[in-house]
């Protein structure tokens, strides 16, 4: 009975997290993001702000499944399109200009990797609050 | 592993024997023990080695194959030398494929390197060709300042550096009159491109802001092209230069809006050719007629403009034009020596040349099918009337799968009857791709 309890809070939490804001940013370097600033996490994930303050390199990645709040998440942060977003990136890695964000298809897959990978920051469209336990992580609203 | 105690060997031989194979054994088998441990160690050691080069490697890549032929145009008339000329067979071409390795041995180091395998290589009876595009290692100051070494692009305009990626751009191939001159003319020194693809040397590029916009910058030094000798040997310029002359790339865009970027670039260079023969008085040198050395450089200077602008979210517009430049210098000698130091200036020669592009492109069908059309226009030698070369490429993009395109379009080329390569031959052919990027 606790234990159904405990799963209906959790959901109840998971969708409250979902709907009220625009995605995370999982990463350990919540300070350098000046407060969720469009031009910081536009210069992040456009690959030109490339080394975090103390000098790790920054790896992006971001879950693809949500397509359209990924959409909305590069249109409002790059100005982009998702389309456009990965043509930008096409063109950048073929050209010698970088390495393009990790994608991911699963929002789990994404979380292990922004706790396992230094200097990474990671987009998530939604994420429930035990997934993102032990993270630091920023609410996009 | 020999197992010594079970071996038939053994059974059959006497005790002193025995004795002596058993001492064998036991030395064998503590060195095999101890061969085993280092192997185990060493198989340990570059486990780990191989899963840290592992997460500090991305791998890329890109693969393009096509097929062309000629739909309209006289067929013997539009056969001409020096490249270009359409497929009058219909061929399919397995143009190439690359791979892109980016390694990250440091967080502030990055080696990059794109290696090429072009149009079905085969180097034991000289077919295709393997390319490196560019290899190069780029230590990270900061944002605004990070220094390059190596092979590069040569960063000018907006198809240099992508014109292998066929993925990565909306057309077939990249727009001849701005980068591909020798498609444009014959003459030896019109069709000398407004900069090469490739050069080996030092940048320094970066990335900031400028009243709130974003912009990037490079500025490169290479050793410049290198043009044929008198011998028909072209040398390496990315090993060694053939003069003291350095060349210089340079180009910044800038985004004023979100939606629209504009750039610039420049290029100067000064390329050596050392030739014999006789050098008329206007300029240019005969060389059935003398005997004598002659040392013909050019200095390039070109200047490009460039932009892309997405109007809306299905329809996008990209334009670059290019003037250049090329000014030519000749120098009598007697001896292959002088010629080589390039002493005195004797003669000279101004080409100026321009080359544009225009596509508007339009993203029907949601988001995978793009609909195309490049107008592109080169004049190589502007004082020259009647020299023009005009190409018209509508088409279309179908994205099947991510990243993997399928390209339909006609290439219909428009010249003029003093151009040194078409002599106002017209055509056009049919061009097909398809392209995937991973």
């Amino acid at each position: 009975m606790k234990n159904i309890f405990k799963s209906l809070l959790i959901s109840f939490l998971f969708v409250v997290f979902a709907e009220a804001n625009q995605g995370v940013l999982i990463t350990n370097y919540t300070d350098d993001l000046n407060g969720g600033q469009t031009k910081r996490i536009e210069s992040i994930f456009l690959g030109s702000f490339s080394n975090w303050s103390d000098g790790t390199k920054v790896i992006v990645g971001y879950v693809s499944s949500d397509q359209a709040k990924a959409e909305e998440f590069f249109k409002e942060y790059t100005g982009y399109t998702l389309k456009r977003y990965q043509k930008y990136w096409v063109k950048r890695v073929f050209s010698g200009y970088g390495t393009a964000p990790k994608i991911f298809k699963d929002t789990k897959e994404a979380v292990e990797f922004a706790k396992s990978t230094p200097g990474s920051i990671v987009y998530l469209p939604e994420a429930s609050v035990t997934m993102l336990e032990g993270s630091s992580y920023l609410l996009l609203r | 592993m020999i197992r010594f105690k079970d071996s038939l060997f053994l059974r059959k031989h006497s005790p002193i024997r025995l004795i002596n194979l058993t001492v064998i054994y036991h030395t064998l088998t503590k060195e095999i023990s101890l061969v085993r441990k280092l192997i185990l160690l060493l198989s340990f050691a570059s486990l780990i080695f191989a899963s840290e080069w592992y997460k500090k490697t991305t791998i890329n890549g890109y693969f393009s194959h096509e097929f062309e032929r000629l739909i309209d145009g006289d067929k013997k008339k539009t056969q001409v030398s020096g490249g270009g000329s359409p497929d009058t067979l219909g061929s399919y071409d397995a143009d190439s494929f690359d791979l892109v390795f980016n390694f990250q041995p440091t967080d502030r180091v990055r080696m990059a390197m794109d290696i090429g395998f072009e149009h079905g290589t085969y180097s034991e009876i000289d077919k295709g060709g393997l390319v490196v595009e560019y290899a190069f290692a780029e230590y990270a100051i900061s944002d605004l300042f990070k220094i390059r070494a190596g092979k590069m692009f040569v960063p000018f305009g907006i198809y240099n550096e992508i014109h292998t990626a066929k993925p990565s751009f909306v057309q077939v191939k990249e727009p001849t009159p701005t980068n591909k001159m020798y498609f444009i003319s014959n003459d030896d020194y019109e069709m000398i491109g407004f900069f090469p693809r490739w050069g080996a040397g030092l940048a320094v590029l970066g990335n900031g802001h400028i009243a709130d916009k974003p912009f990037d910058y490079i500025i490169m030094t290479d050793n410049g092209e290198r043009e044929y000798d008198e011998s028909g040997k072209r040398g390496n310029e990315f090993d060694k230069d053939d003069n003291e002359e350095k060349a210089y790339t340079a180009r910044i865009r800038y985004n004023p809006t979100r939606d629209w970027q504009i750039g610039a670039s420049f290029r100067t260079d000064r390329i050596g050719i050392y030739e014999k023969g006789k050098l008329g008085d206007d300029g240019i040198v005969d060389k059935s007629k003398d005997k004598q050395y002659y040392a013909t450089h050019g200095d390039i200077l070109s200047y490009g403009l460039q932009s892309t602008w997405n109007i809306t979210d299905t329809v996008a517009l990209e334009a670059e034009y290019i003037y250049g430049t090329y000014k030519i210098k000749e120098a009598k000698y007697t001896t292959k020596n002088e010629a080589t130091l390039g002493i005195d200036e004797f003669k000279g020669q101004t080409i100026k040349r321009y080359g544009y592009s225009i596509m508007p492109t339009w993203l029907v069908d949601g988001d995978k099918t793009t609909l195309y059309f490049m107008y592109a226009e080169a004049d190589p030698n502007i004082k020259k009337s009647q020299n023009k070369v005009r190409i018209y490429q509508p088409g279309v993009n179908i994205e099947l799968d991510t990243q993997f395109h399928l390209k339909l379009e006609l290439y219909n080329v428009q010249t003029e009857k003093n151009n040194t390569k078409w002599k106002g031959v017209d055509y056009t052919e049919f061009r097909s791709s398809l392209s995937f990027g991973f």
